[in-house]
């Protein structure tokens, strides 16, 4: 054993270097995550999430009614965030951040980065809204849309989308939600919007639990991943991509890079609900 | 039970401080000693030699990391059952990257005159100088002797990635030691 000398001095080697690896969840640079909330808690705790894992700036005191769950009061604005120094959260964000340290903890396990975020919540905005503001502007046909509606993992009760906890029609959230672009809330805060956003589901896990054999559930995901196949690969996620990461890290949630932020950025379908203002 | 208590466990020689030590951290030293020797068995027996080395070396030792201190003894203690096994032409399973760490040597050469302590502080020395990333996965290859598929798995890196990595941070290593003197 020619390198036994090399293998007991790597043995030697500082104990706090043993620890980082032991500890160490790689942060991707450059990368923007798509997300999928249930609601506006689920959201509140992803943005947080991705603020425990981002090497940037947040400063941000608009968190008016995250829990609130509505697509315009609900918002957060991180923009600019990969340009600057140390992270900072202050205000209501660091206040949530504060009473509920312990649920948040949880997300430190995710490697995640954001290239150029704002997400809004709308959880409980209605259907048609969902539709016009967000989902028609990236070329959605209203008769898909109308189909997905339709599919047994929607509820609409009078206008209003809801989702019921441990269910299956939690999975509906994710769908109609699923591409926030929401043009209420830039009428309503007067500003342009917007940067990015799809959302896939960590609430599957309470669907899941609430399927009554491995057969429900097995067609429930399979058909989320049929609905957010026709979106991703549009923008060039493969849904082998989706599937794999599902596989590999028990969740729904998929990568956009770099490259493909800057093509919806520059996309003329999805230009002006995507331009970044500053 | 946190470290320290665990720590002020064994200062009172307290013999609940190992069945705490091993419910903490005995799945982590069986992985590496099962990593190491590639037989279940041996693995066990190794790990309670390291209870036991704790047991001896706390205190007067007062480890900053308790988790890297008893996964650093359970390493030894089965890297030694490896050469003892080896001596015996008894086969197994190791992990133990051998042939990847070989690359840093210098074709006949004798071993540094270097002490090992001195040897892995100066590989620490230059770690720090490393990507986190490349550094982390250093430590879990010949720390730990993870298998390469498990680091990328546990990273989310591919395993070209890690492969990538270790290549590039053995030949900066190689380098490096060089730099400093010893032609391993």
């Amino acid at each position: 054993m020619r390198c036994g000398f090399l293998i007991e001095a790597i043995g030697n080697i500082d104990c706090g270097i043993v620890d980082e690896a032991e500890n160490y969840r790689p942060v991707r640079k450059k990368h923007a995550w798509i997300w999928a909330a249930a609601s506006a808690a689920c959201l509140c705790l992803a943005v947080v999430m991705i603020f425990s894992r981002f090497d940037g700036v947040v400063e941000d005191n608009s968190v008016n009614g995250f829990w609130a769950g509505t697509a315009v009061n609900g918002y957060i604005d991180y923009r600019k965030i990969a340009e600057k120094g140390k992270v900072t959260i202050t205000g209501e964000l660091k206040a949530l951040i504060d009473e509920h340290s312990e649920p948040f903890d949880m997300f430190k396990e995710y490697p995640t980065n954001v290239f150029d975020v704002r997400i809004t919540d709308a959880g409980g905005a209605d259907a048609e809204t969902i539709y016009a503001a967000c989902l028609r502007p990236l070329g959605l046909r209203e008769e898909e849309y109308k189909r997905f509606l339709n599919s047994g993992l929607v509820t609409l009760s009078k206008k209003q989308i809801y989702a019921v906890k441990g269910s299956p029609e939690l999975a509906l959230i994710i769908a109609p939600a699923a591409l926030i672009i929401n043009e209420e809330y830039t009428k309503t805060v007067g500003r342009d919007t917007l940067d990015v956003w799809v959302f896939l589901n960590d609430g599957l896990d309470e669907v899941r639990k609430g399927c009554t054999n491995d057969g429900q559930w097995k067609e429930i995901e399979e058909r989320v991943l049929e609905f957010f196949g026709k979106y991703t690969e549009d923008y060039g996620i493969k849904r082998r991509d989706i599937i794999d990461y599902r596989e590999r890290t028990g969740t729904f949630h998929a990568e956009l890079d770099t490259e493909l932020v800057a093509r919806l950025l520059s996309d003329e379908r999805t230009k002006s609900i995507w331009t970044v203002t500053e | 039970m946190d470290d320290a208590s665990i720590i002020e466990l064994y200062f009172g020689r307290d013999e609940q401080a190992i069945r705490e030590t091993a419910a903490k951290y005995g799945g982590l030293c069986f992985r590496v000693a099962n990593n190491i020797l590639g037989c279940r068995e041996d693995a066990e027996e190794s790990v309670n030699d390291a209870y036991l080395a704790v047991w001896n070396a706390i205190p007067p030792a007062k480890p900053d990391s308790l988790r890297a201190f008893v996964c650093k003894i359970a390493r030894n203690q089965s890297l030694k059952r490896l050469e003892y096994n080896t001596a015996k032409k008894r086969l197994s399973g190791t992990l133990v990257p051998f042939s990847e760490l070989e690359e840093l040597l210098t074709d006949g050469s004798p071993p540094p005159d270097v002490s090992a302590e001195e040897l892995g502080r100066l590989i620490g020395e230059f770690l720090k100088t490393q990507s986190a990333d490349a550094r982390c996965v250093f430590v879990r290859r010949y720390w730990y002797f993870d298998k390469v598929s498990d680091i990328a798995k546990r990273y989310s890196f591919g395993e070209s990635k890690v492969k990538s990595l270790l290549s590039r941070t053995r030949g900066r290593l190689k380098r490096f030691l060089i730099k400093e003197g010893y032609n391993i």
